[in-house]
């Protein structure tokens, strides 16, 4: 079969039909705070066993691309990221809506999304092998510094308060430490706590210290949560397209820094938005006003976020170790089907299942436009035309069994409140809940990396050289210099250049 | 004119209280054996400590320039009930059974967020609303979604 044949069977009506099923599906289970892109495919999995295995992997890419989409809608609409995925979406995304920009920030969160997908389905079908064999050159000290790289974007999240975002940053690790240790396994700081045993979940963190305050402001004054706009404006397509346009250097760096992320075992989604937001941040003109509703940093979050379904596929489907987690849930199905995943998969003759997949995700991803955008829409409008007498009570009853779903455990939906409230009082004093959640979400694979990189090191008599001398190590080290010193820098020679032009003018 | 400089009293409090977190940490690291479980807390508690006396010292030393504290207008009571009502529900759920609960947190969270008079009409709407969307949620989660919502003999 040519390639033109996979792409024949990737458009038949039944793969057409059953990746818009999937993208729906996905859409609406991801936009729910505490529902993840895993649990979306875990739950809808068994509906892949009596497929063919192209078809089951069609529809599970497609739920799989569809959740970390319809993750935006929340972290736009409520400040609440749907999925961890979308985290650094509400940096900007929130105060968009916030202004009354929301559905064009819905419709760019669309955009990039599909763009972002597409760039990943484009590596997954060109790139696959050689980039899988890149993964593999990282160890645990790389993955300690990968996510250091992540807490480093905390200074471009400090809205000028760095010491209170570092301190919270460490707050947000030291947090996660409590419970089961993460290379160890000894049961940790519960201080006899049996509430605490189970450690804090990281999304149920979040999903506190992003909604519960959101909720406690509103239901406080009588004022509408979101600015309603009198005349209707429709999805503001054009005027999104030609920000897309405008920054779409910002959109393909941003995806492929997603593919790559994504390739890396274990990154996933939420540590892909964070540095391709973090690296838009640093490289755009208009830095100063990421965090306030730049189109920007939604574009770089979104974009970033879908390109790890596509990058994530790379080591899954090539070397059978899932890049992200919901790669892990495919993984599982894949194996149901009775399919070896390895290099072989991509050879003549067997290549039909994983190409006629990539096409269909390429299909999936494109079927993303009119349902995200149909969806983003009466989403938005449905958020600021509902009562809030009504959206409070719902927003908070999805939080409470958004996280009790997680781990079927109500001492994750106190912690989730507890959690809420801190936060709340905390952000009055300035400290900010994202470099908490930064903290939160990076600190475990630190950890992993930080210990395992520690035993190699003491073993082998020489730390330091673990930690410093490796040379992807060194190249992770130096783009975090430039994350954290670039923008004291460039304001600093923005200045020398400001003062040596007024000298010969 | 210069800007006003003032000491960052919240925040000096709060910088204590996280000292005082990282502490009892670094503390508690003495129960564990293997330094693998604590190697890499303590260093964060040692990073934490670290940043918060920075923070204290600078507030004291050379305050920093005033920066408008966030305001939180509206009112402390309606904020508190909600927290209450949130954790209530939690503890009260695995007794009375996801539903029950369910309608309990709905209606006490609605008239919290409500700030315009009450009518009939209005009432029986919105009791409506509230009762479709608890139903909808113990559907979509409990029976498509599989998850063992708390139930009791009622509910």
């Amino acid at each position: 079969m040519s390639g033109f044949d996979f792409f024949l069977a990737a458009i038949s009506p039944y793969h057409i039909s059953i990746a818009l099923g999937g993208v729906i599906a996905g859409t609406v289970i991801g936009a729910l705070p505490g529902l993840t892109a895993t649990m979306a495919i875990a739950v809808l999995v068994p509906l892949t066993f009596s497929m063919e295995p192209a078809s089951a992997l069609i529809l599970m890419g497609a739920i799989y691309t569809g959740a970390i989409y319809g993750g935006a809608y929340s972290a736009i609409l409520l400040k609440t990221p749907g999925t961890p995925s979308a985290i650094a979406t509400t940096f900007d995304g929130y105060p968009m809506a916030k202004r009354g920009d929301g559905d064009l920030a819905v419709t760019l969160a669309c955009l990039s999304s599909v763009v972002g997908g597409l760039i990943g389905a484009a590596f997954l079908l060109g790139l696959a092998p050689p980039l899988a064999n890149i993964a593999l050159a990282f160890g645990p000290v790389e993955y300690f510094w990968l996510a250091i790289f992540g807490l480093s974007l905390i200074s471009a999240l400090s809205e000028g308060h760095l010491l209170k975002s570092l301190i919270g940053g460490t707050f947000g690790m030291l947090l996660t430490t409590i419970g089961v240790a993460e290379v160890s396994a000894d049961i940790r700081y519960t201080f006899g706590s049996h509430t605490l045993i189970g450690g804090i979940e990281p999304v149920s963190a979040l999903i506190g210290l992003y909604c519960v305050p959101v909720l406690i402001d509103l239901v406080a004054t009588p004022g509408r949560h979101l600015k309603v706009t009198a005349e209707t404006r429709g999805f503001r397509l054009p005027e999104a397209l030609r920000l897309a346009w405008r920054h779409k250097i910002n959109l393909v760096r941003s995806s492929v820094i997603g593919t790559l992320v994504g390739i890396l075992p274990g990154a996933g989604g939420s540590i892909a938005g964070l540095v391709a937001y973090s690296e838009a941040r640093r490289s755009s003109k208009r830095t100063e006003h990421f965090g306030t509703g730049e189109p920007e940093g939604l574009e770089a979050s979104e974009s970033a976020n879908n390109a790890t379904v596509g990058g994530g596929f790379i080591p899954t489907l090539v070397l059978g170790i899932p890049g992200t987690p919901p790669d892990a849930v495919i993984l599982g199905a894949l194996l149901v089907q009775g399919i070896r995943t390895g290099p072989k998969l991509f050879l003549e003759g067997e290549g039909s299942i994983v190409y006629t997949f990539i096409y269909g995700l390429f299909i999936a991803t494109l079927l993303m436009l009119p349902t995200g955008l149909l969806i983003g829409r009466y989403a938005y409008r449905f958020i600021i035309t509902f009562p809030k007498a009504l959206l409070v009570p719902t927003v908070a009853f999805m939080t409470i069994i958004g996280t009790y779903a997680i781990r079927n455990n109500m001492s994750d939906v106190v912690i989730m409140i507890a959690l809420g409230a801190v936060g709340w009082i905390l952000d009055r004093y300035g400290f900010k809940p994202s470099p908490i959640v930064l903290g939160l979400i990076l600190s475990r694979i630190a950890e992993q990396g930080f210990v395992q990189g520690w035993t190699i090191g003491t073993a082998r008599g020489d730390v330091l050289a673990e930690f410093f001398a490796r040379p992807i190590s060194m190249g992770i080290i130096v783009f975090i210099a430039v994350s954290l010193f670039y923008p004291v820098i460039a304001k600093r020679w923005r200045l020398y250049e400001e003062a040596k032009n007024a000298r010969e003018n | 004119m210069p800007a006003k400089t003032e000491r960052d009293t919240p925040g000096i409090v709060l910088a204590a209280g996280f000292i005082l977190i990282a502490a009892v940490f670094l503390y508690d690291s003495r129960n564990l054996l293997d330094p693998d479980s604590y190697v890499f807390p303590a260093a964060i508690c040692v990073v934490m400590i670290t940043l918060s006396i920075v923070f204290i010292v600078i507030n004291l030393v050379k305050p920093q320039p005033d920066r408008e504290a966030s305001q939180s207008p509206g009112s402390t009571a309606r904020r508190v009930s909600l927290v209450v009502v949130m954790l209530a529900s939690a503890f009260v759920m695995p007794y009375t059974g996801f539903v029950l609960a369910g309608f309990g947190v709905f209606a006490a969270l609605t008239m919290l967020a409500m700030f315009e008079p009450w009518n009939p009409k209005r009432a029986a709407l919105y009791a409506g609303v509230g009762v479709a969307i608890v139903i909808g949620f113990y559907v979509t989660f409990a029976k498509v979604f599989l998850v063992p919502l708390p139930e009791t003999p009622f509910l």
